[in-house]
């Protein structure tokens, strides 16, 4: 088959990121230069690309109490700046400050600050991004209890001031959000959100109770209404029925549709369409109108994250099965996967110096900058 | 209740010989794991995964075993097994006899000293000599006892004459209570986990065997405990269909109850892994993961405990390892028992309870990302897999292809047509080439009246008014056959319509053309042009000089160009078999031509018309020469039929010849916005819209209109630029907006001025009409008008001091003036700011402002420059 040529073509090549445990969210800067990565060993670190496909690592610090689920970066003009999210029930907004004078082994790394902490979440914070750049200095969380919270930075120039705007109760465990990318001034600022929770029969009625237009799912797009000062929910896609892990917006390009891929049960690339306001009676007052383009379930598993190249023309997904495809538009609307890569299975080559670790006493390993890397 | 139904099926991996393990059911059974391509052909073997096998080393009864634990006696050749027995005796085996036994353990005996049940035995790994093992209850003797391997023990064959000084166990526990399992804390502070009386988890602590300290919780859940081997203090429980975990330091309630779906059989602490725990429930046949998330400190407030419990502490999710060859089709037999491996990541082997073995690794949740550099997603075991953005080279993805023309200055050039030579894509050179022309033509007064720029053939035939032109239709010989004749038409709308088809007017036009298409290796095409200049001769010569002898023989029906009904028909059957369409075309239009002694009826010739269609309908003819044969050959109704429904397929498709009929109009922004949509390609069409497109149409509405064609061009530039930014690709970014704001006119473009701060008023050239410059963001005017000045010359306030020099901005401070190093340059953070060379000057050696008491590191808000 030709993807599995292609396949062979790619040598991806490892770096060792020596988190202490699993990595949730790596993030790329926006001139892709520069890379955030986040672990359940509550570490944030950042790597700094050398100009010929090798990272250095240029900081590492413990940033929260909890798995660190997210990490973003804002755009460039507000200076180096990203968020987190944690399960510690916060979020917390970072700046680099320069370099650090320490020596030894902490010696190249640069200093980040804490500039401020988000702590109106009273449960975990699953996911954080900041707003386009066109907004201003927009930062969006959700949580695990639903709520979406929006928070502005009234003065670029002032990180540690963040007063939230918005607050969004959606009744629903809510897993992953998007902004949508889209430059054009007639798209009103628009949030897609996903929400993780099981299909239970609860949860099914609890969403027709409180809703008369019952919805099953899981999929929702806010939209900002310039009129009324306030995020309303304009569509909820009713084609995303499993639990949404991760949702994301394609980036625009011009196009007059908007492409999003949910990750769920399986891939899928919704195409979402704004409705002409002078057709929207005839369409029954729906604001947009959705097509899946495609869903593809060749993870065969839960797919885990979805995420976009810089065009929207290339679609990375990884899923349960370990594995990470690459899904290229063909055509209009036709989309067909292009690589497959498989994550080595660790079990066939262990570094070597694993099989003797296993037994050495553990209670050197007090304190955790001495546990063997693995 | 812990009793296991019928079929009891246990799998334990060595710990030390990594790739051994045993099963133990009816027989215990020593296996070893190997590559498929490693085992040897007539070797019986039981595959496990997709790639690996497991052979048979060894096999034994089970008969009257009740618990088997494997040694981690490193010197051991072979695994030791510890085997409890249903007498609550103790035996060490190794099921395959080793040549060589150094430390003399196989087959020695514990024997308590009143006979019952033996629930489980347990080996420490961390000294590996001590074996510790439940029991049930006596009343007048412990349950749990700690032997030495090396001490205490007896040869079998002294058994029956066990002297009571060597059969002393080192430590006994639990007086009169039963202990259904004991499992060892795997760190060196030889602790010990127990299951007592149905109710209790008991702690020892075995360090001063002489004041053995315990901990107990009391708990229903009480079985299996265990200590995850990362956080010894970290305790999972299992029993009924619930697990717990606990923290040893806090024993009075459990840190976390998971209740579970079923009962729940088995669970462990993954080895490789932190805070990962897997549990088993009966007949299930899928194993549960759960990821503890350990936020909750020993430091939790009791208050706040209740508020955390509302979130998810554990992740839970389940896999499902499937034997690679079900025994039967259709639901996979339950699950039995599963057993991480003890180094390899996240490995594990599950038994079924067919006898169905799966070597199975659960896989982290990978997480994936897309930036400039390429993808990277995580490998497991804290590494970040990196494939370098040459993946989209190979995939030919646009992005690629974008970045590879923007670094050539694609679309910069100053002369339209040199753009073509860099797309390196047929379409879009045909997309620049005829922009070009459509430019020349205007420019060389061919083409007037036109609204756009860059007209196409639509608005080129309608530009006189719609509809209000009529042709001339003049009936014509075929030089070369006297006896035929077609009607072309003639108007002067159709002449420019045939100019940008790359036509023109007449036989002296058309024949640099027809050289042309045979010089490019085209001869059906040369020879079709011709023919349809009516210059049926030259058509023959073109088809003689060809180099394939099929068309020599073309040109030999060609020539015999007859009204016979013979030769008619043939023709008919010949035509789509012919494999050039210029060639089909070529024949059908001859065939269209009526013999001149038919009856002339140039009003209306009625088969003229059908047959022309079919010259037409050779789609795979080029666009521009099917439309100049309709510009020559179609009436007017027809042609305008014609043009527009052509038209309105290419804008379907988004094919980019479709230009020549649109122009770079809005029609043309609707095939434009077509081809973004399909091919992603908004470079083009940004290159195409700052270039050619009149300035209304690059506006970026405010409201949303009716038309949204006029917002689509804003939209392309806005997003191009915007990947110009990503790439870094400054120069073509700055050259990009040179030319959007170049067709803008006076003041349109958006403009960057500096303004007084005490007036608001720009204090550059403030007398002179604006000019039309480009907007450079943190480059406003050049010095040189201001070279004098230091004061605004509205208000006569004095402008800011530069931060390095202390001179006023615009005095001139940098020697030449006009040059960019005396440009007002400022950080966009604290707003100081100050000449540009002077700044340049001072972050070479410093981070901080300039500004005395700011403490700003202006220039470390961009990110650091890459070597």
């Amino acid at each position: 088959m030709g993807e599995q040529n292609i396949t062979n073509l790619f040598e991806a090549q490892t770096i060792y990121a020596d988190h202490k445990d699993l990595i949730h969210d790596v993030a790329y800067d926006f001139y892709g230069e520069r890379m955030a990565t986040c672990s359940s060993d509550q570490y944030v670190k950042i790597w700094d690309s050398d100009g010929r496909g090798g990272w250095r690592l240029t900081g590492s610090w413990k940033a929260h109490h909890g798995s660190v689920w997210k990490v973003t970066w804002a755009h460039p003009e507000f200076g180096q700046v990203i968020a987190t999210c944690s399960f510690d029930r916060t979020a917390a907004v970072w700046e680099e400050v320069g370099d650090t004078n320490a020596s030894g082994s902490d010696k190249g790394l640069r200093t980040w600050v804490k500039r401020s902490n988000l702590v109106d979440s009273r449960t975990s914070v699953t996911d954080v991004k900041f707003g386009p750049k066109h907004l201003g200095l927009l930062l969006v969380t959700c949580s695990a209890d639903g709520i979406i919270r929006i928070y502005e930075a009234p003065d670029v120039m002032n990180l540690a001031q963040w007063t939230l705007q918005h607050e969004i109760p959606t009744k629903v465990s809510i897993s992953c959000l998007s902004w949508n990318p889209s430059l054009s001034k007639i798209n009103p600022p628009m949030l897609a959100v996903g929400s993780d929770e099981p299909n239970t029969t609860n949860a099914a009625a609890s969403v027709q109770t409180d809703k008369s237009a019952a919805c099953n799912g899981k999929v929702f797009i806010y939209e900002y209404s310039e009129g009324a000062r306030r995020w309303t929910r304009t569509d909820c896609l009713a084609s995303a029925q499993e639990p949404v892990n991760d949702i994301a917006f394609a980036p625009n390009l011009g196009r007059s549709f908007h492409l999003l891929a949910v990750a769920t049960k399986d891939v899928r690339i919704i195409k979402v369409e704004c409705v002409l306001e002078s057709s929207n009676s005839a369409n029954g007052g729906a604001r947009f109108k959705t097509e899946v383009l495609c869903a593809f379930d060749a993870h065969n598993s839960c797919v885990w994250r979805v995420c976009w190249n810089v065009t929207g023309t290339l679609l990375a997904s990884s899923g349960d099965d370990c594995q990470v495809r690459l899904w290229k538009m063909q055509y209009l609307n036709q989309w067909r996967c292009a690589a497959v890569f498989k994550n080595a299975p660790l079990g066939d080559s262990p570094p070597a110096a694993r099989a003797h670790t296993a037994y050495v006493r553990l209670a050197a390993m007090a304190n955790p900058a001495h546990m063997p890397k693995h | 209740m812990e009793i296991m139904s019928g079929a009891k099926l246990e799998v334990i991996w060595a710990p030390v010989h990594h790739d051994k393990f045993i099963i133990w059911g009816s027989d215990i059974t020593l296996y070893q794991v190997s590559r498929l391509k490693d085992i040897e052909k007539k070797t019986a073997y039981t595959q496990i995964s997709a790639n690996r096998g497991a052979t048979v080393l060894a096999s034994q009864s089970a008969n009257g075993v009740r618990c088997v634990d494997v040694s981690a006696v490193a010197e051991q050749p072979e695994p030791l097994l510890a085997l409890g027995h249903a007498s609550g005796r103790v035996t060490l085996t190794a099921l395959k006899q080793a040549l060589v036994d150094p430390l003399g353990l196989v087959g020695r005996e514990f024997n308590p000293r009143y006979s019952r049940l033996c629930n489980s035995v347990s080996w420490s790994h961390v000294e590996t000599n001590l074996l510790a093992v439940a029991m049930e209850k006596h009343r007048s003797d412990h349950c749990i006892l700690l032997w030495d391997v090396n001490r205490g023990s007896t040869p079998p064959d002294e058994s029956k004459m066990s002297t009571p000084d060597s059969a002393k166990p080192l430590a006994e526990m639990g007086l009169s209570e039963t202990a259904h399992n004991v499992s060892w804390s795997n760190c060196s502070n030889r602790t010990l986990l127990a299951s007592v009386n149905l109710k209790y988890i008991k702690i020892f602590d075995l360090r001063d065997l002489s004041n053995k300290g315990v901990l107990v919780a009391t708990s229903r859940y009480c079985y299996g405990a265990c200590t995850d081997p990362f956080n010894p203090w970290q305790i999972a429980s299992r029993g009924e269909n619930v697990v717990c975990v606990w923290d040893a330091r806090v024993l009075s309630r459990p840190l976390l109850t998971l209740p579970q779906p079923r009962h729940v059989h088995r669970i462990q602490w993954c080895p490789t892994r932190r805070n990962l725990l897997l549990s088993l429930g009966r007949d299930s046949g899928t194993l549960r993961l759960h990821d503890i998330q350990q936020q909750m400190a020993a430091t939790a407030v009791e208050a706040e405990f209740e508020e955390y419990e509302r979130g998810p502490s554990v992740l839970e999710r389940e896999v499902a390892p499937a034997a690679p060859a079900p025994p039967a089709p259709g639901a996979a037999p339950p699950l039995a028992s599963f057993c991480w491996h003890p180094a390899h990541e996240a490995r594990l082997l599950a038994v079924n309870v067919a006898g169905g073995v799966c070597d199975y690794t659960v896989c982290e949740r990978v997480t994936v990302a897309w930036g400039g550099g390429g993808v990277v997603w995580s490998g497991g075991a804290g590494t970040l897999r990196f494939l370098p953005d040459a993946a989209q080279r190979e995939l030919h993805d646009i992005s690629y292809v974008m970045r590879r023309r923007a670094q050539t200055d694609y679309g910069l050039k100053p002369d339209l047509w040199q753009n073509a030579d860099l797309a390196d894509d047929e379409a879009l050179s045909g997309l620049w080439h005829f922009l070009a022309l459509s430019k020349s033509l205007v420019e060389d007064g061919c083409i007037r009246n036109s609204p756009w720029k860059h007209p196409g053939v639509r608005s080129v035939l309608r530009s006189a008014g719609e509809g209000g032109y009529r042709s001339e239709a003049v009936p014509s010989l075929l030089p070369d056959l006297p006896h035929r004749r077609v009607t072309i038409y003639r108007s002067g709308e159709r002449t420019r319509a045939l100019s940008l088809c790359g036509w023109g007017w007449g036989w002296e036009n058309a024949a640099a053309g027809v050289e042309r298409a045979e010089a490019e290796g085209t001869p059906c095409r040369a020879a079709a042009l011709a023919a349809f200049h009516l210059r049926l001769r030259h058509a023959l010569d073109v088809l003689a000089r060809a180099r394939e002898p099929q068309l020599r023989v073309v040109a030999l029906a060609l020539a015999g160009l007859s009204d016979e009904r013979l030769w008619r028909d043939a023709l008919a059957a010949a035509a789509p078999a012919l494999p050039d369409a210029y060639l089909r075309a070529l024949l059908l239009f001859l065939a269209a031509s009526a013999p001149a002694s038919a009856p002339a009826a140039p009003a209306a010739p009625p088969p003229q018309g059908p047959d022309l269609d079919a010259v037409l309908a050779e789609t795979e003819m080029r666009l521009e020469d099917r439309v100049a044969f309709a510009c020559v050959y179609l009436p007017d109704a027809k042609l305008h039929e014609y043009v527009r429904r052509t038209t309105d397929e290419l804008i379907e498709q988004g094919d980019l010849s479709g230009i020549l009929l649109t122009g770079a109009s809005p029609e043309g922004v609707a095939l434009l916005q077509r081809w973004v949509e399909r091919t992603g390609d908004v470079q083009s069409a940004a290159l195409v819209a700052a270039r050619c497109l009149p300035h209304e149409l690059l506006r970026d509405p405010q409201e949303p209109s009716k038309d949204p064609r006029e917002s689509y061009a804003a939209g392309w530039l806005g997003a191009y630029r915007s990947l110009l930014d990503a790439w870094r690709l400054w120069w073509p970014r700055s050259a990009l907006d040179t030319w959007a704001a170049g067709g803008a006119g006076a003041g349109a473009a958006r403009h960057v001025a500096v303004a007084c701060s005490y007036c608001g008023k720009s204090v550059a050239a403030p007398h002179h009409h604006a000019r039309a410059r480009a907007a450079f963001a943190r480059l406003p005017p050049p010095a040189a008008k201001m070279k004098q000045i230091s004061s605004c010359p509205h208000c006569r306030k004095p402008l800011p001091r530069c931060g390095v020099c202390s001179l006023h901005l615009g005095a001139g401070g940098a020697g030449g003036g006009a040059q960019f190093g005396g440009w007002f340059s400022w950080c966009v953070a604290c707003r100081h700011g100050g000449h540009a060379q002077h700044l340049l000057q001072w972050f070479k050696e410093h981070t901080e402002c300039p500004v005395s008491s700011c403490t700003c590191h202006c220039s470390t808000l961009d990110p650091p420059d890459c070597p």
